[in-house]
């Protein structure tokens, strides 16, 4: 796309705003707050880990032990590296860009989904083993029922994550095909910047869930 | 805030390409070193390396890509706040499981 | 984006005149009419939760069970508070007077995000579907604490559906939360200072900082209960060695911030019906600032004063002991103020002064017993009886209640551009305050004697205080119903109202009276500090 084109106007701010500005900081503060409300939405789950695992610490470990730390690692490495690629996308679109945002975008959505398929596996996996509560739980041993506390909070906080992923997938192909169709542009992104704090924020939960999860009790 | 505002309509300048990449580098880095630590026999460290560095790569999250180094303070203070609150109910929770004690007789 | 297709008023028009189809008020961007369907929604629940107190007051009349079993019992008190606390008390003021008044008081056009103010009440609309829909399935009886493990093992009434409920309408608490905090930040007009806002809006911001902090706490805790009901295991459960203690902090940790989130509100009207009442400013204005933050905050840090028998630490409950001695004292900053603003003043008792006097001597009272109660060693023996039951009725229906019903009847010219008739709003009022005391305060007896809550029947020897607050919970019940009479009626019959019937100080008097649709003919540029009369 090298034709010269026409800088496109943001569109006007609404009624309830003075100008463009201040609609643009109300609605990156009003995500931010949104944000604060995950953290301590997640966070209860975290909380509840923290007291579960310093109650049963070598139950912990054991059950830590049983998750798929390769696959772990790999998913980590794929939200990080979708994190910048929407950050990118928001760069390309705020300097004028439109392609590239555009495929970086899809890229984003494109890692999400690869996020959920290789959780997916996870849980397949985990089902074969006898390791999911209530569904199918074979652990044995005296540590079983505190083992199946940790793996309560496993779902919980991966269900709940891999719900957020879903959501979040869903908002970048939508922003993915209104940057196509020109909705925005550099004087306008506020969509995308909010989409991309939202996406930053589920990758932040997971790199807690990462080392909680996977990296307990490794050694030895 | 209508009162008050700085006239400086236009946010703050993107980052560089080099600099996101950067930072993503930074970041797979440090998921390396807490895999690899984590497969060594550290004892407490274990944790006490693994949370620290999911703890980096969160501020490098925050700070880069989330865009927290060129924000208002405003934004900033939204940022920690979750975290802080959540930190409360964290440490006064653990605490109370801590400091149970089985009560004895006095007898 | 659309907007829904609503005609321009002629000039001087008011928002209750821009569209008169149902769809101009189901799609309404307009704070204001937000405000107003809230009022209908809340008004409605207040009557379900109502009618459950007054179940409840006739069951304790006899000290046998008569009306009703044990289980039926467990699920009125249960609705009662489910409705009462969720479905009333938390979006009482924030949503009816905070959305149609914050605005205005910062000479906006309308809250940072309109529609998701508009989707906030859907929300709570949506929320009280699920409860209504719980009720008619047979209730929930696990009290409205949720308590685990009975809630998650051993309940066997509706109790996911009612954790939906709650869930749904809690979102609706978060949003208007973050709206208000954005509001205040981004779009006060040119002059509004921090320190130029009235209390009222210091208060929706508290408030606001409470809501958006507190109940996603709330929401994630009552889909652990959910989950752990449907899959029969989670961390709570005993058997796996989960902690139901555990569930308690959680449920706390926004429970009890969700009590500032009833009484800050009621603080923040309380000190505009006293400055306008005295025409006087405030006393320590930014002490009643401050003192409103420090509320939201420790509040905080509070809960555990809920749990002290619970199987907590007791040092745990030594630092919250502690914790909540020194919560009250920005409360009674603010109690020490408001009199002090009183204090040699020409005092006009209007219908909303009494109100705001009512709710200064009640919440007073209410305080007081707090602190009771936080005294860890007086604690064991109160905790479960009727005094706690006492203590916060006083807080919530003495305190917030009648700062509601004071604010309505402060800003109805306001808002609905006619004036009610003072002679009967100040008899109910009084009423009122005389039906609240009989009722509630031969409970604080009662639980210092030693009658347990929640039981549906008692020993012989509580009777006769228990006659006597049944008898009390009719004249209250008059005294809302008569409100609710003439307030309808002066719709209608009402003589019309000016722009400033009160004579007060405030941006949202200086635009007509039911204000246009956006509020005010030209951006407002605000010269003076709060409260500004003349002494």
């Amino acid at each position: 796309m090298s034709a010269i084109l026409p800088m496109p106007a943001a569109p006007p701010a609404e009624e309830q705003f003075d100008d463009a500005a201040q609609q643009r900081e109300a609605a990156t503060f009003g995500m931010w707050a949104f944000l604060a409300t995950e953290v301590l939405f997640f966070g209860v789950l975290f909380a509840g880990y923290t007291v579960c695992r310093v109650t049963y610490p070598a139950a912990f470990a054991a059950a830590s032990r049983s998750t798929d730390m390769l696959l772990g690692t790999i998913e980590t490495a794929v939200l990080l590296t979708s994190s910048c690629a929407v950050a990118l996308a928001l760069r390309d679109l705020q300097l004028g860009g439109r392609r590239v945002a555009f495929w970086l975008l899809l890229l984003t959505a494109a890692l999400g989904v690869s996020f959920l398929v290789l959780h997916g596996f996870e849980y397949y996996a985990e089902y074969q083993e006898g390791l999911v509560p209530s569904i199918r739980y074979t652990v044995v041993g005296p540590r079983a029922q505190h083992m199946e506390l940790f793996y309560c909070l496993y779902y919980f906080i991966t269900g709940f994550h891999s719900l957020h992923v879903t959501i979040g997938v869903a908002v970048l192909i939508t922003m993915a095909v209104r940057t196509r169709r020109g909705a925005f542009s550099a004087a306008y992104s506020t969509p995308v910047e909010l989409t991309a704090l939202y996406w930053h924020l589920v990758d932040i939960v997971w790199i807690f869930v990462f080392p909680l999860v996977y990296l307990v009790g490794r050694s030895g | 805030m209508n009162a008050e505002r700085r006239r400086s309509d236009a946010p703050a300048p993107p980052p560089t390409l080099a600099n996101q990449i950067g930072v993503l580098a930074a970041l797979l880095v440090l998921l390396l070193l807490s895999a690899g630590s984590a497969l060594l026999s550290l004892g407490v460290f274990n944790t006490v390396a693994n949370l620290g560095i999911a703890a980096l790569k969160v501020l490098l999250v925050m700070i880069f890509f989330m865009r927290l180094r060129s924000g208002s303070p405003l934004i900033r203070i939204a940022s920690a706040v979750g975290f802080a609150w959540l930190s409360m109910l964290i440490v006064l929770a653990v605490a109370d499981l801590l400091t149970r004690m089985a009560p004895h007789a006095p007898w | 984006m659309t907007r829904p297709e609503s005609p321009v008023p002629p000039h001087g028009a008011s928002y209750l005149e821009a569209g008169y189809s149902l769809r101009s008020w189901l799609l309404t961007h307009d704070h204001k009419r937000i405000a107003i369907l809230y009022t209908l929604s809340i008004t409605f629940f207040f009557a379900l939760g109502g009618i459950a107190a007054m179940l409840i007051r006739l069951e304790l009349v006899t000290p046998n069970g008569t009306l009703m079993s044990a289980e039926t019992y467990n699920k009125a008190f249960t609705f009662h508070g489910i409705v009462m606390v969720w479905f009333f008390l938390i979006p009482s003021i924030p949503a009816t007077l905070g959305n149609f008044l914050l605005p205005l008081m910062i000479g906006a056009r309308d809250v940072a995000f309109p529609r998701l103010n508009l989707f906030s009440w859907y929300l709570y609309m949506v929320g009280g579907l699920f409860t209504i829909a719980m009720l008619l399935l047979g209730g929930v009886d696990t009290g409205w604490t949720f308590y685990t493990p009975f809630s998650t093992m051993f309940s066997n009434t509706h109790v996911i559906l009612a954790a939906v409920g709650v869930f749904v309408v809690g979102f609706s608490s978060i949003f208007t939360g973050i709206n208000f905090i954005v509001t205040v930040h981004s779009m006060r007009a040119p002059g509004m200072t921090w320190y130029r806002l009235p209390l009222f809006v210091w208060s929706m911001y508290a408030v606001a900082l409470v809501m958006v902090l507190a109940t996603p706490v709330l929401a994630m805790t009552l889909s652990l209960i959910a989950l752990e009901r449907l899959f029969g295991v989670g961390i709570f459960n005993p058997a796996l060695g989960g902690d139901p203690v555990l569930f308690e902090h959680f449920f706390w940790f926004y429970s009890h911030p969700a009590v500032y989130i009833m009484v800050l509100p009621a603080m923040g009207v309380v000190s505009e019906l006293i400055t306008a009442g005295v025409h006087r400013r405030i006393f320590g204005y930014k002490f009643m600032t401050w003192s409103m933050l420090a509320i939201a905050v420790i509040g905080f840090m509070v809960w555990g004063h809920h749990m002290f028998v619970s199987g907590m630490s007791t040092y745990a409950g030594v630092v919250f002991s502690v914790l909540s001695f020194i919560v009250a004292v920005p409360s009674a900053i603010k109690v020490f103020n408001w009199t002090a603003s009183l204090y040699k003043g020409d005092i006009e008792f209007s219908a909303p002064m009494l109100y705001a006097l009512g709710f200064i001597g009640l919440f007073l009272l209410g305080g007081l017993t707090g602190l009771f109660l936080a005294a860890t060693a007086l604690d064991v023996s109160l905790t479960q009886t009727y005094f706690v039951v006492a203590h916060f009725h006083y807080i919530m229906v003495g305190g917030s209640v009648m700062a509601y019903l004071g604010g309505i009847h402060f800003w109805w010219p306001k808002i609905t551009g006619r004036l009610y008739h003072a002679g009967i709003a100040r008899f109910a009022a009084i009423l009122m305050f005389v039906g609240f005391n009989v009722t509630f305060f031969p409970q604080y007896i009662l639980g210092y004697e030693g009658m347990p809550r929640r039981y549906h029947d008692y020993l012989p020897q509580y009777q006769m205080w228990n006659v006597i607050s049944s008898a009390g919970a009719v004249v209250l019940a008059v005294s809302y119903l008569l409100p609710l009479a003439y307030l309808l009626w002066s719709l209608r019959y009402g003589p019309r109202a000016g722009d400033n019937p009160w004579q007060a100080k405030g941006l949202e008097w200086e635009t007509p009276s039911p204000p246009p649709p956006h509020n005010f003919e030209s951006v407002p540029l605000v010269t003076d500090g709060p409260y500004a009369y003349e002494e």
